[in-house]
Formats: C-alpha cells, sequence, structure tokens
C-alpha cells in the first residue's frame, strides 16, 4: 500500500507544476447553472470598477491609455514564468501587484479584460467560466492584497512585509475561491461540500503554496525597484487611489 | 501569439463574424444540455471545421487541445476519489490513514461526462478564437451595446499587448545572453528588473500615446472604422442545419 501511495504522490507532483498555470478553471468545466451565477456574482463589482474608473477618466483623460497600458501589463505578467522556490517554473498572476499599484476596483474590469484575452489568445480559461475565473483572480484577489496592504501600512508595519504578504495571501485567496467554486459546483458522494472543499485545497496547496512564496518575493522585489527608479510615477499613479501611498 | 495569428490568417477570416459567433455559442449550449455522445459529436464537428473549412493546421489544433489537460486530469482524478464508507460499492478502493478512499461507478459516470464537455466547449471556444479576430469580437459587443469604456479598454489593451511582449521578450533575450537566468538568486533579481522596467516603459508609452492623441484632437473617443462584413445566408441556413441535426440525434440517443 505504502508503494502505492508514494507511486501517486510522485505523480501528482510531476504533473502537479504544469497546474499552476492553469488556476483559472477551464473551458465548460463548471455545469451552465454555476456559470451563470458566478457572471451574475462578478457583474456588480465590474460595473462599479467601470463607474469608478469612468469618473477618474472624465477627471484626467490620460488614466484611460494607463489603465490600457495596465491591462497589458497584467497580461505579460502572467504569460512570464517565475523560477518556483521548488525549483520548478510557474507564472505569477499578478494579483497582487495590480492590486497595489491600480487599486482593487481598477482591477476588477482589467481582471476581466485580461481573462478573456487569455482565453481568446492563449487558451487559458474560457468564455463560460469567465465569471467564476473573475471572481477569484480579479475581485476576490486583488481586493484581499489591497486591504492587506493597507492594514500593514496602517499597523505600521515595514513596506516589505505588506507588499509580500499582500501578494502571497492575495494567491491564496485566489486558489482558495478556485476550490470553493469547484468543490460547491460538484460536491462529493459521501461527505458533500466539504470533502470536495478539502479535496481541491489538498491538491492545488501542492502547487499553489510555493508559487505564492515565490510572488510574494517577485512582488516585493518588484515594488523595491519601482520605488528606487520611478518614484514620481508611483506617487502620480495614485491619482486612482487617492489616499493610498504606495511608497 | 500563435492563436492571434491563425485568427487573421484563417480560410474563415471573411466570414461574418456573427455567424462564427453564433455557431460557436450554440453549439456550446447544446454541449451543456446533452451528454457524452453528443459532445464527442461537437468536439468532431469542430475539429472538421477547424481543419477542413478554416485550414487551420490540425497538429496546431491538437497541440491546443492538450493546453487543457493537466488541469481537466488533476480535476477530475480529485473528484473521482472519495471517502468511500462501503467497500463493497467502490470499484477500486485503497486505504490511506485509515480512511477508506475509493473510485465508485457513479463516480466514473460523472467524471467521462465532465471530461467529454469540457473538451467539447473547449473546441467551440478554439473554433471561435483561431477562425475570428479579437477586433472583430470587440466590433460585434459594441453591436450589442456594451459600455464604451469597457469596449475602449478592450482595444487599448488589445494593442499594448504585443507591444510589450515585444519588449519582454527583448528584456528577457538580453538578459539570458547575460547569465542573467543562471542561478535562482539571478532569476529572481532578473525577473524583477524586467517586470519593473516594463512597468515603466508601459507607464511612459501611455503618457506618449496621449500625447500623440492629443496633437490630433483626441477627446475622449478613439474612432475606428471597423471591416465591413455581409452576412451569407448560405452560411446561416447551415449553421441552423448542423444545430437541428445535433439536437435530433441527442434526443434520439437519449431514449
Amino acid at each position: 500500500m505504502k508503494k502505492w501511495m508514494l507511486l501517486t504522490a510522485f505523480a501528482l507532483l510531476l504533473i502537479a507544476p504544469q497546474i499552476a498555470y492553469s488556476m483559472h478553471i477551464m473551458e465548460g468545466f463548471l455545469p451552465l447553472k454555476w456559470c451563470i451565477i458566478w457572471d451574475a456574482a462578478s457583474l456588480p463589482f465590474v460595473v462599479v470598477g467601470l463607474i469608478t474608473i469612468n469618473k477618474k477618466v472624465k477627471e484626467n483623460p490620460k488614466l484611460k491609455m494607463l489603465l490600457g497600458f495596465a491591462g497589458a501589463f497584467a497580461f505579460v505578467l502572467s504569460a512570464l514564468k517565475i523560477p518556483s522556490v521548488t525549483g520548478s517554473c510557474s507564472h505569477p498572476t499578478g494579483v497582487g501587484l495590480g492590486a497595489i499599484l491600480f487599486g482593487p476596483f481598477a482591477m476588477s474590469v482589467l481582471g476581466l479584460i485580461v481573462l478573456l484575452f487569455q482565453a481568446l489568445l492563449l487558451a487559458h480559461g474560457g468564455i463560460t467560466t469567465l465569471g467564476a475565473n473573475t471572481f477569484s483572480m480579479a475581485i476576490v484577489g486583488p481586493i484581499a492584497s489591497y486591504y492587506i496592504f493597507k492594514g500593514i501600512k496602517k499597523a505600521g508595519g515595514p513596506n516589505w512585509l505588506a507588499v509580500f504578504l499582500a501578494a502571497s495571501i492575495g494567491d491564496l485567496l485566489t486558489y482558495v475561491t478556485t476550490s470553493f467554486q469547484l468543490a460547491i459546483a460538484f460536491p462529493a458522494e459521501v461527505g458533500g461540500f466539504t470533502a470536495s472543499f478539502l479535496k481541491f485545497m489538498g491538491i492545488f496547496a501542492v502547487t499553489q503554496v510555493p508559487l505564492a512564496i515565490s510572488e510574494g518575493l517577485l512582488t516585493v522585489l518588484v515594488i523595491n525597484m519601482l520605488s528606487a527608479y520611478s518614484k514620481e510615477e508611483l506617487i502620480e499613479l495614485n491619482v486612482l487611489e487617492e489616499e493610498g501611498k504606495v511608497v | 501569439m500563435l492563436i492571434d495569428s491563425y485568427s487573421y490568417t484563417n480560410r474563415m477570416y471573411n466570414v461574418h463574424p456573427v455567424e462564427k459567433l453564433l455557431f460557436a455559442f450554440l453549439t456550446m449550449i447544446l454541449c451543456f444540455k446533452f451528454d457524452a455522445y453528443t459532445n464527442i459529436a461537437v468536439i468532431i464537428l469542430m475539429f472538421v471545421v477547424t481543419v477542413f473549412k478554416a485550414k487551420i493546421p490540425a497538429k496546431v489544433y491538437i497541440k491546443l487541445m492538450l493546453i487543457p489537460y493537466s488541469f481537466l486530469i488533476i480535476s477530475i482524478l480529485t473528484l473521482v476519489i472519495n471517502v468511500v464508507e462501503d467497500k463493497s460499492i467502490a470499484l477500486v478502493s485503497f486505504n490511506i490513514f485509515g480512511i477508506t478512499l475509493g473510485i465508485t461507478a457513479k463516480g466514473v459516470s460523472t467524471a467521462i461526462i465532465l471530461f467529454f464537455r469540457a473538451l467539447a466547449v473547449v473546441s467551440c471556444l478554439y473554433f471561435l478564437a483561431l477562425t475570428t479576430p479579437v477586433v472583430d469580437i470587440i466590433n460585434v459587443l459594441k453591436k450589442f451595446k456594451f459600455p464604451s469604456l469597457f469596449l475602449e479598454l478592450l482595444q487599448l489593451i488589445y494593442r499594448f499587448i504585443f507591444v510589450l511582449i515585444q519588449a519582454a521578450d527583448d528584456i528577457y533575450i538580453s538578459q539570458d545572453s547575460r547569465l542573467g537566468y543562471a542561478t535562482l538568486k539571478n532569476s529572481y533579481r532578473s525577473l524583477g528588473f524586467l517586470i519593473s522596467s516594463l512597468f515603466i516603459k508601459s507607464y511612459k508609452d501611455s503618457q506618449d500615446l496621449y500625447v500623440a492623441l492629443e496633437a490630433r484632437g483626441y477627446n475622449g473617443e478613439l474612432k475606428v472604422i471597423g471591416k465591413d462584413y455581409k452576412f451569407c445566408y448560405k452560411n446561416i441556413i447551415f449553421i441552423i442545419l448542423i444545430e437541428l441535426i445535433l439536437i435530433s440525434i441527442s434526443m434520439l440517443l437519449r431514449r
């Protein structure tokens, strides 16, 4: 029996690193009912995001171009490979960095667009699961990252810790949400939702915990370099989030 | 960006985008409504249309179909392996930490349905992505009265993705050729530099673009002339026929 277990664990570790890219729920995986429910759940956040952006763009028309580049930046970020602490490669989600730089409301709209392009241009994620993926990667993740970042800064914590925790916990919450979405759509025969949730959490933890740590480290590096080389831009960027000072 | 270049060079480029969207989405809905047989039919149908009508190389199409496999297999395995209380109903069972895990017949049948449905819907997405350029999809969304700010952001982001990928590629090559990714520590540092300079470039480019637009009388609206497409009744009849055939076969097989 033990041999069997080891073999399965080994096989999982072999396939698992590849799943990091596909944290997006794939096209067609969720039943139609849940696709619509998650579409409906994401819609209000995206509408609020659009209204917020619209207001700010009217005050400062330059912002539209900047947001365009911000979205493209998030897309390219997700296509890069980060060396993971476990030795394999994985892809950053950019959730934390985007939320810190552009704020959670802008991220809900930009995230939706990025996910749409990932489906159409890279074949990651999908159209029917767009709502579910938007909810986990463009709403839950960024909102968590943003408030963790601000909370730690307010409590007087060091900048690097705030950035690290914001990025890594934002990442972790994204995967917890995805596990939740899969579990609630496919509850286990015995044990129902809870059993299914724990199963998915367990499987994704193999890849997502190291990824979250790598992404946290990387985001700290990027924010440090940005504050060293382009302080002015970062300060100007705060037009997006008036009260929050990044640097 | 393989998919993007095919979407402009395939043989169905000149077909009206609404027809292609209709075909993809109607078929997707059928995939959800019916079971595995319909889904297998859809997988074959989309392969035939994409490879033989749109002339996308079969190799490319199959390679794309392999992308979601790691997610599909891991998720389905996770779904299928359950805690079983009664060993007799399980097809296979084994003990881990005193808990009996196993696979039941019911679990296998849901897994099979899910497996083929996911692949069928994915092939509909691939048909759409490989034959319809993003610009055309945005133009269709415009006709459906999506908010203009959203559409403009779509247009801008679509354009800038290629600008930034080019820049990221150049930076990566020059870093790599200077051993920037030789060790783990170096890789982190290099990637940090890559991302932060990419960000600075994005910021600067967005400022430059605004200046350039304003110099040409920008008043908050980007106006672009879309390609003029004509509806083809033959195609519409073809789509309706195929969907009807799919529905009737699925209904027959259900009994």
